[in-house]
């Protein structure tokens, strides 16, 4: 919440000269370019999710169970690192233009080709690997429907293309939307893509403004700006959750039997899944792969040794600090049933909404503030000077990080508290056993494998964390995705795969727990 | 109206209905009743064209719509449907779901058609209100107008009653079967509960296992099942050892009766009495033990244990004012004129 407030708190200190050059010169673009990079992302990841979702619910074909969870995969790719990959591939020098001049005997200028790093081109990236936020909860909210829905539909007369757009749609459109507000909270959010494809929009805004023009105070005001567009993508989300809860009646459902298909249609639907998950996942890991190959022995050496263990050194020691803090949070909502414990509970878990560009400039302003205070402090008293003690070392980026990824690992503790029931502690207690031995004995082994998964979230969420690590990191502190961003930026591509692919790699963790969870229920 | 000729169902090699058959006439009220996985949901749902056959016919006004070689698509069947989790669209208002599969017709027919309708099912002025908005009963009310509002004169209920309360099941088939009389509509309902079942309608069909066991009216399956798990599966009752003789009289601890055995080589078989055969009278020599006593309101169940070698035991039905300990003896007297007895 903190982050926020300071943000919007900036305003106080209005920088008129700042805001009439930007007004002038870009502000009208990050305008516009952050819309359309959202509103393109949300219709792409829809049409992307729900229709791969509904071939997967409704209908047997070649292919079905395992590309259920294959088209789940292309989360695990970062969008900056996909639009490494696909600016490799498509750009003038890369492997399909040069094919295309080489079959056709043309040379530049001579034929017409899209343009990768553009908007449009960041719209498609961006929905190649936000898509499975969509394709989830539309896959559970196609199989949630009743078969009995289809049946009596039928006798109804209605069927095929018809039931879908008259039924199964408007039912599934909540969760349809709630996924395509998650996969546009991210876009909005993203700076890594933006920044390489050269695209203006408020998060490069913001850094130009931080770093460029050094005002930090209008680069807060542009975040404030930036947080607006956010909530009214929340307040989406919130709308159609609620919405979900009566969009199931019945008492007794059964199961969706999903249909036959003719061997020829077998065939469409299992190219289109596949589709997604090709070029989602399987293109961009085959060139990283690729490139880390015909690089390996100069990449891989002792300074990708230390990135490696640097980075995952901070993302195990936030993973830890953030599913601690968590820990408290549920238990706090499980204890505590006050309404303003509630409240800020919910507040907290705001968090993860929040462009990792904001929480950075919004933690970074007080505890630069802090650090001057105490700094003089101690000068005035002790005659030392402390520095920036805060801001200028790793916990200013765990504290972001906490802030960002709290909510991640309190679904998680939430989850695994939820199912521990009262009356469990209550005959524990009956048997005998303290409050503190309920605690050891029933608690932590029930909820060990969601601290597990807490920890395993936020690691990895870390482990891909560019703008708040790119503003906050301490002076010459690398971790992998920066490392990445900073070689790609440069035009070293090659490079940046060893680092990218490490990222890719850590990050098909979650998706395991997520595909088993999946099974589960 | 709907007939089933030889009528198998299997799902891989297991055999879920066999060669059932049967025929009703225009607005005759069927049930089939019987214990869940007999295979009388797999036959509803035949007709209706969402389950595929292995062998036989369905026919629907005198057109075959299911063979082993063609099924017509349920879509062109013009039946009515109702579901046991009642499948009301939740997106969709009261009146937008009666008017679903009316999309063919202009807006002012169907404005007309779903106003008549809520008459019907006696909904008037609830068409602009949200599914969640209503209770259970009212729900399953708007299933039914939904169902009927194409017009249709074929009526297939599945279990429709069955996530509703006790009291308001009896309530709500009363009401149903009143308006399908009234419309002239051929309707099969499927259950488990018998109490519905006779209710509901008009002929009942007994299926097990797969196989139809009887078909014929509450009355006769009561009162004659034809096998003994019919007679087990129907109403209350006990079995009594008797010995019958060649022309199908029966001497039971009971006294001697004639049955349905004629020419009947066995000698030693199992008669069937029901409870309500069996009268309380205290003036009655006959006398029998009170093993079990279950009080049920009007009247109270009794369990007997009869003075004979096998210790036979038989139900009555008293009314509720007779009250007797367990372990009491209480006189009885046999109110019938011919028994059911299986070999």
């Amino acid at each position: 919440m903190l982050p926020m407030l300071v943000v919007f708190y900036s305003w106080t200190n209005p920088q008129v000269e700042a805001w009439k050059h930007l007004t002038e010169t870009v502000l009208s673009d990050y305008v516009i370019h952050s819309l359309i990079l959202a509103a393109g992302v949300g219709i792409g990841v829809s049409a992307i999710g729900t229709g791969s979702a509904w071939l997967i619910s409704q209908f047997d074909f070649y292919g079905r169970k395992t590309l259920q969870w294959l088209l789940v995969l292309p989360m695990a790719v970062p969008a900056y690192i996909i639009a490494y990959t696909y600016t490799g591939m498509l750009d003038f020098a890369g492997p399909v233009q040069s094919a295309i001049r080489e079959s056709f005997d043309l040379s530049y200028g001579d034929y017409w080709f899209p343009e990768v790093r553009s908007l449009p081109g960041a719209i498609v990236m961006m929905s190649l690997v936000l898509y499975p936020y969509v394709y989830m909860l539309a896959l559970n909210a196609f199989r949630e429907q009743s078969q009995s829905l289809y049946e009596s539909s039928k006798t109804l007369g209605i069927s095929g293309r018809r039931y879908f757009f008259r039924v199964a749609l408007p039912l599934a459109r909540p969760a349809i939307v709630t996924g395509a507000s998650l996969a546009m909270m991210e876009s909005l959010a993203d700076y890594g893509t933006v920044q390489y494809f050269g695209v203006n929009t408020f998060t490069t805004g913001i850094f130009r403004t931080w770093f460029g023009m050094g005002n930090q105070q209008a680069a807060a005001q542009l975040a404030s700006l930036l947080c607006t567009f956010v909530f009214v993508l929340i307040l989406l989300e919130r709308f159609s959750r609620h919405k979900r809860r009566y969009f199931n009646t019945g008492t007794q459902q059964r199961v969706v039997q999903r249909r036959a298909m003719s061997p020829k249609f077998q065939w469409i639907a299992a190219v289109l899944c596949f589709l997604p998950f090709l070029f989602g996942f399987v293109a961009p890991s085959l060139q990283l792969l690729y490139w880390s190959i015909s690089h390996w022995q100069q990449n891989f050496d002792d300074q990708f040794l230390t990135l490696a263990f640097n980075s995952f050194m901070l993302a195990a020691i936030a993973a830890l600090v953030v599913t601690f803090i968590a820990v408290f949070v549920s238990y706090a909502k499980r204890l505590v049933v006050r309404k303003d414990v509630q409240i800020a509970t919910q507040l907290a878990s705001m968090g993860y909404a929040i462009p990792g560009a904001v929480v950075a400039v919004g933690a970074m302003l007080p505890l630069i503030w802090f650090d001057t205070q105490f700094d003089s402090f101690m000068q005035n008293l002790f005659g030392i000077s402390t520095g920036l003690l805060l801001s200028g070392s790793l916990f200013a980026l765990v504290f972001a990080y906490s802030i960002r990824f709290l909510v991640v690992a309190v679904q998680n503790t939430d989850d695994g508290l939820s199912r521990i029931k009262p009356s469990m502690d209550a005959s524990a207690r009956t048997m005998g056993l303290s409050p503190k031995q309920v605690g050891i004995r029933i608690h932590l082994p029930l909820l060990r494998g969601s601290l597990l998964s807490a920890f395993i979230l936020v690691f990895v969420d870390v482990l891909k964390e560019l703008p708040a690590t790119l503003i906050m990191r301490p002076f010459n502190f690398n971790t992998l995705a920066v490392r990445a961003h900073e070689l790609a930026s440069d035009e070293r591509l090659v490079d940046a795969a060893l680092p990218a692919m490490a990222i890719v790699i850590v990050g098909l963790l979650p998706i395991y727990l997520l595909t088993k969870k999946m099974d589960e229920s | 109206m709907i007939e089933i000729e030889k009528l198998s169902i299997a799902y891989d090699k297991n055999v879920a209905v066999k060669e059932a058959s049967f025929t009703l006439a225009k607005g005759e009220v069927a049930c089939l009743l019987g214990p869940s996985g007999c295979g009388k949901s797999s036959i509803l749902r035949a007709i209706a064209g969402l389950e595929s056959i292995e062998s036989g016919k369905v026919i629907l006004r005198d057109d075959v719509v299911s063979s082993t070689t063609s099924i017509l698509p349920t879509e062109k069947r013009r039946i009515a449907m109702m579901f046991q989790d009642f499948a009301l669209f939740p997106h969709l208002n009261v009146e937008q779901n009666i008017k679903f599969g009316l999309f063919k017709q202009s807006k002012d027919v169907q404005q007309k058609r779903s106003e008549e309708l809520l008459q019907l099912v006696g909904l008037e002025g609830l068409g602009s209100r949200q599914i969640h908005e209503l209770s259970g009963g009212q729900q399953q009310r708007v299933a039914l107008a939904r169902a009927l509002a194409a017009d249709v004169d074929i009526l297939l209920l599945d279990e429709p009653f069955s996530s509703l309360d006790t009291s308001l099941r009896e309530e709500l088939a009363a009401d149903i079967r009143r308006i399908v009389k009234q419309q002239q509509i051929t309707a099969i309902l499927v259950t488990h509960d018998q109490h519905e079942a006779f209710a509901f309608a008009d002929v009942i069909g007994v299926i097990r296992q797969g196989e139809i066991q009887q078909w014929g009216t509450a009355f006769e399956l009561y009162h004659t099942p034809v096998n003994l798990w019919v007679a087990n599966f129907v109403g209350e009752g006990a079995l009594i050892k008797g010995l019958a003789d060649e022309r199908g009289i029966v001497e039971t601890a009971l006294g001697c009766f004639p049955s349905n055995l004629e020419n009947s080589s066995a000698s030693e078989v199992n008669v069937l009495i029901r409870p309500d055969d069996i009268v309380h009278d205290d003036s009655s020599r006959l006398t029998a033990k009170v093993v079990e006593q279950a009080f049920r309101g009007s009247h109270i169940m009794f369990t007997l244990e009869l003075d004979s070698e096998q210790r036979d035991t038989v139900l009555c039905l008293a009314p509720s004012h007779h009250n007797h300990e367990v372990g009491e003896y209480i006189g009885i007297r046999l109110d019938v004129q011919h028994v059911v007895a299986f070999a």
